[in-house]
């Protein structure tokens, strides 16, 4: 198993965020009452909104030059 | 919950895993697709969608009631008796019985629907984090607008004598100076103080 580079570090941390959200969304659709609607407005939407601009950064952080783990093939743009 | 909204939030969760579980993927053109899709359009178009489903759920008569402090105000719809007019507007399907406190406690205006759940956020913030008062009051004094949205233009509002009792008295009520509500006129409401006294509908749902 070969070991991960940071902007895969970074889409795993992102994704976990974002499946978080994902879930709590399908939990508060089953339950019909006004905290379910909180929670989801609340949590959801951070959680959702946290992973997007994790892995918006991961990006961009890949993206700049002279970072480590500039370009997709592993080598620095 | 829809099938659709379901299907979008399975697609989403099983991209969401591969990701977590096998984020070397990305390092290939389609797993940089796939994170792409899984972590921004698809969770952002699920998102929407729930937020709207969400939305519409809270128009329904099981969420208002689904707080204990609301519960009489349920009941009150079952007052045998048509001089109460919540109760007489839902055993008679003036308004559908689903939708029944959401139809009569929105507002018939721009941005009506999204006051009325910013509304809503309020009655959260009391019942919860304050003390909820004896008696629930609105916050300001029903406008007629509401019952006009459906009345207006219908035979039984337009010529019915109360309404045209002297040359004034439509033109008052349609321009809210002369509220529906006045005394004398559709003054009784919920009355949840008293729902012990009152005769109630058998055949009403509960």
């Amino acid at each position: 198993m070969t070991a991960l580079r940071p902007i895969e570090r970074r889409i795993r941390v992102a994704a976990a965020l974002v499946l978080v959200g994902i879930v709590i969304e399908a939990v508060t659709l089953r339950i019909l009452h006004p905290l379910s609607f909180v929670l989801f407005a609340a949590l959801g939407a951070l959680a959702i909104g946290a992973g997007i601009i994790v892995y918006l950064l991961a990006l961009l952080r890949e993206t700049e030059p002279g970072t480590a783990g500039a370009g997709h093939d592993g080598r620095a743009a | 919950m829809g099938i659709e909204l379901v299907g979008l939030l399975a697609i989403t969760a099983a991209l969401l895993l591969v990701l977590l579980l096998r984020p070397a993927t990305t390092r290939e053109r389609g797993g940089r697709v796939l994170a792409f899709l899984g972590i921004l359009a698809l969770p952002t178009l699920a998102f929407a969608v729930g937020f709207n489903a969400h939305v519409e759920r809270s128009k329904k008569r099981e969420f208002c009631l689904s707080c204990h402090i609301m519960e009489p105000y349920g009941k009150s719809l079952a007052i045998d008796d048509d001089e109460y007019v919540p109760a007489s507007h839902v055993q008679n399907n003036r308004v559908h019985r689903d939708e029944a406190c959401f139809t009569c406690h929105t507002t018939y205006a721009l941005y009506g629907d999204i006051k009325a759940k910013i509304g809503g956020l309020r009655h959260i913030a009391v019942n919860y984090l304050g003390a909820p008062p004896d008696t629930i009051r609105l916050y300001r004094p029903y406008n007629n607008r509401e019952c006009l949205h459906c009345h207006e233009g219908a035979r039984s509002f337009e010529s019915n004598d109360a309404h045209t009792e002297t040359d004034t008295t439509m033109t008052a009520i349609k321009a809210n100076r002369l509220s529906c509500m006045s005394s004398g006129c559709h003054d009784l409401v919920h009355d949840v103080h008293n729902l012990g006294k009152l005769p109630m509908w058998k055949g009403a749902r509960s």
